[in-house]
């Protein structure tokens, strides 16, 4: 038997690992891989999904753009069962599973049978250079206003204080979701993101989080020309000693590492008014099963040993953050990333991804971001133009 | 007049050249067509056509009838689409953001073509004067642009504009630090840098096709005006202007086309950004039917701009067509 697998490339040395593994207990199923970088991916795989000879297992993308559509046109298999044979539920939390649920037309996100899975945890948090960060006298901060005190602190001793090239867009997003999650509580930001009825972005404490995201700008805490700048370089800048700081995504965690060695640190961003340690976070690219597949048991026996907390070890070995507990011993950066995660998930603090929220979403919040770092509008302006492209999704 | 005669320009040694090999391959050219009328007589000619029209059907024909036929529905690409006649065209001509884009796309017609094209006809007509030692070297390396990928030219410039870029230190040495800045995230400038790629990417065609057009201008034509005292400006616009239309117009097609149907070097360099000041039809037509999987909004733009491309192209041809009955 072959298992046909369609998997973004970021997950190359996991198959690795886990095709292995597999084979050893299952001596008579062989693999058939095809990876592909993310963007690529999310353009093809649909199509591919649906082909005559669909791979047997798929990735997909949270939100209506992948998943929904992938539900919509039944290309998909719902996994409930299998989530209960093999406990996937009860090692992640329901919440958690969230954001893999839709209901059966693939209208309401959120919600319903649960369509796909992924055992690792992409969350964003803060790298510092604990060069810079000792020789200014900091010290690990323990809430949001001791971060903010740092960044003055930074500021004051000439350093820049956060590395970010927001020419993407999507950067300045992320950064700007852990001041969000300090401000508001994540149980509110996930409402938003799942469309429930009544949510918006327009309020008091929200506009507070956009206030003291502008004020970071204003008051020189970013990269001059911040919107020029790709992210790629921006990270190359912080690895050669440009910022304290660099807000970005745990996958971020391989390249630092060997880049900075042990001069790099990480921390989830510290509790700030909203009560609990928060920030935009989630589960790694779904897994899901061809509803053409020929294999449906093998398939899912085959994510189960990737979700089984065994394999955790295997996922830390690959620079890839468990989102289970487990025993696993972790070690260097990943172990404070790791430690991180388990802080936010402990605080049910995940906020997901905003840009999953609706299908122009993205564009809409890498547009509107830029616009509010380069001063064409103000915070109101900013939620009132965002909140404009949740009514409009939700309203039809 | 001695002066000029012991220095003849380079361009105008190579029109004798030309002009020795005419009287022999003029006439037998003509006799040829003339024996070979299309049609009636020699039915097979199509059959050699076929091969060529076969594939302008398959890849160009057939495509363009689907992209018509699809915008005219509600399609995500996968699931069953719905028939909604003109909505998306409705869509085209009210949604702010796409008629930002096809403002965009005119802007960057002034970069692609009007610019280049200008500036190229500038250093023609001061070639037809000056002598040039190594012409054929520059003209390589003018062309170089032209042949690069899109994509190659694009992560060039991106390195180019970056805040630490080479322009920017170029600025800083000569004092100009005060408006060194990031280009390409600037809400200002990046429409206008963007569109300086595209002038680089278009001079070096357009460049060469002028020098080859003023090769074929009679050296005579020159010597009569300057005997007739014509200034350097008078014989630009008397002899090497009305010479070259012919090429004007090709090179206005064709950095038109490349001037509205960008997509490489906006999508490698700024997506569209900083905002949506760089937007242009492209980007939209890829992000609609790839990202907000709204195929047939995406079909839509696409025939609109098209169609843009035609009334503009069909606008060059016709005042070309005009100018040539006047004179």
């Amino acid at each position: 038997m072959t298992l046909e697998i369609l998997a973004e490339e970021g997950d190359e040395a996991t198959l690795d690992r886990a095709t292995e593994l597999f084979q050893e207990r299952y001596p008579n199923v062989s693999f058939n891989i095809t990876l592909r970088a993310f963007d690529d991916y999310m353009v093809v795989a649909p199509g591919i999904i649906q082909s005559n000879d669909p791979p047997d297992l798929a990735h997909g993308n949270q939100g209506y753009t992948i998943d929904g559509l992938l539900v919509q046109a039944a290309l998909i298999l719902p996994l409930d069962e299998y989530s209960d044979v093999y406990g996937w539920e009860q090692a992640l939390g329901s919440g958690t599973l969230d954001q893999y649920r839709f209901n059966d037309t693939g209208t309401d996100f959120g919600k319903g049978r649960l369509w796909g899975i992924s055992a690792v945890a992409e969350f964003v948090g803060v790298y510092y250079n604990k060069e810079k960060f000792t020789a200014m006298g900091g010290e690990l901060p323990s809430t949001f206003e001791d971060f903010e005190a740092l960044l003055a602190k930074a500021k004051d001793a000439g350093e820049l204080p956060i590395q970010l090239g927001n020419a993407e867009g999507w950067p300045a997003l992320h950064v700007y979701g852990m001041v969000q999650a300090a401000y508001r509580p994540a149980s509110e930001i996930r409402d938003w993101v799942f469309g429930e009825p009544g949510s918006t972005v327009v309020t008091d404490t929200e506009l507070q989080a956009v206030d003291t995201f502008v004020g970071w700008k204003d008051a020189g805490y970013f990269t001059e020309g911040v919107n020029g700048i790709a992210w790629d370089d921006s990270v190359a800048s912080f690895i050669n000693g440009e910022g304290v700081f660099l807000i970005g995504g745990n996958w971020n965690t391989a390249a630092l590492e060997e880049g900075m060695g042990e001069n790099v640190g990480y921390f989830a961003m510290p509790v700030g008014p909203s009560g609990v340690v928060g920030g935009t976070a989630a589960l790694a690219l779904p897994w899901h099963i061809s509803s053409n597949t020929e294999h449906p048991d093998l398939a899912a026996a085959f994510i189960a040993l990737m979700m089984d907390p065994d394999f955790a070890s295997e996922l830390a070995a690959v620079g890839r953050v468990p989102a289970q507990e487990s025993n696993v011993e972790i070690t260097g950066l990943l172990a404070e990333v790791a430690a991180g995660a388990a802080e936010v998930i402990a605080d049910d603090g995940i906020t997901l991804y905003a840009d999953w929220t609706t299908d122009t979403m993205f564009n809409t919040l890498t547009a509107k971001t830029q616009e509010l770092l380069g001063g064409q509008i103000d915070g109101p302006q900013y939620l009132a133009d965002v909140q404009a492209d949740w009514e409009a999704f939700f309203s039809e | 007049m001695s002066k000029m005669v012991r220095r003849p320009s380079l361009l105008g040694r190579r029109t004798l050249d030309c002009r020795r090999e005419a009287p022999t391959a003029t006439p037998r050219r003509r006799s040829l067509l003339g024996r070979r009328t299309l049609g009636g007589s020699q039915p097979i000619a199509f059959l050699y056509l076929l091969p060529a029209f076969a594939f302008f059907v398959a890849f160009a024909v057939i495509p363009l009838g689907q992209s018509v036929f699809i915008s005219f529905f509600e399609w995500n690409g996968i699931t069953d689409r719905h028939f909604i006649g003109f909505e998306n065209y409705l869509t085209v001509l009210t949604e702010p953001k796409i008629r930002e884009a096809l403002q965009h796309s005119l802007v960057l017609i002034l970069f692609y073509a009007v610019l280049p094209i200008s500036i190229a006809l500038v250093i023609v007509g001061l070639l037809v004067r000056v002598r040039i030692r190594g012409q054929a070297f520059y003209r390589s390396v003018l062309f170089m642009p032209t042949i690069l990928p899109l994509t190659v030219v694009a992560v060039a410039w991106r390195w180019i504009y970056a805040p630490d870029g080479p322009l920017n230190r170029a600025l800083d040495i000569v004092g100009l630090d005060s408006i060194s800045r990031a280009w390409l995230g600037d809400f200002t400038f990046a429409l206008p840098a963007l569109g300086l790629v595209g002038t680089w990417v278009t001079f070096g065609l357009v460049f060469v096709l002028f020098v080859a057009g003023v090769q074929k201008i009679p050296r005579e034509q020159y010597e009569a005006a300057r005997i007739d005292g014509a200034g350097i400006v008078r014989e630009f616009f008397s002899v090497t202007l009305p010479a070259l239309r012919r090429e004007i117009t090709v090179a206005l097609i064709l950095t038109i086309t490349a001037a509205l149907r960008n997509f490489d070097v906006v999508f490698v360099t700024t997506r569209g950004g900083p905002g949506t000041t760089t937007e242009v039809p492209s980007v939209f037509i890829f992000r609609s039917v790839f990202q907000t999987r709204m195929v047939g909004l995406g079909a839509a733009i696409g025939v609109v701009l098209m169609l843009e491309l035609l009334i503009v192209n069909m606008t060059v041809l016709w005042y070309r067509r005009r100018g040539e009955v006047d004179s």
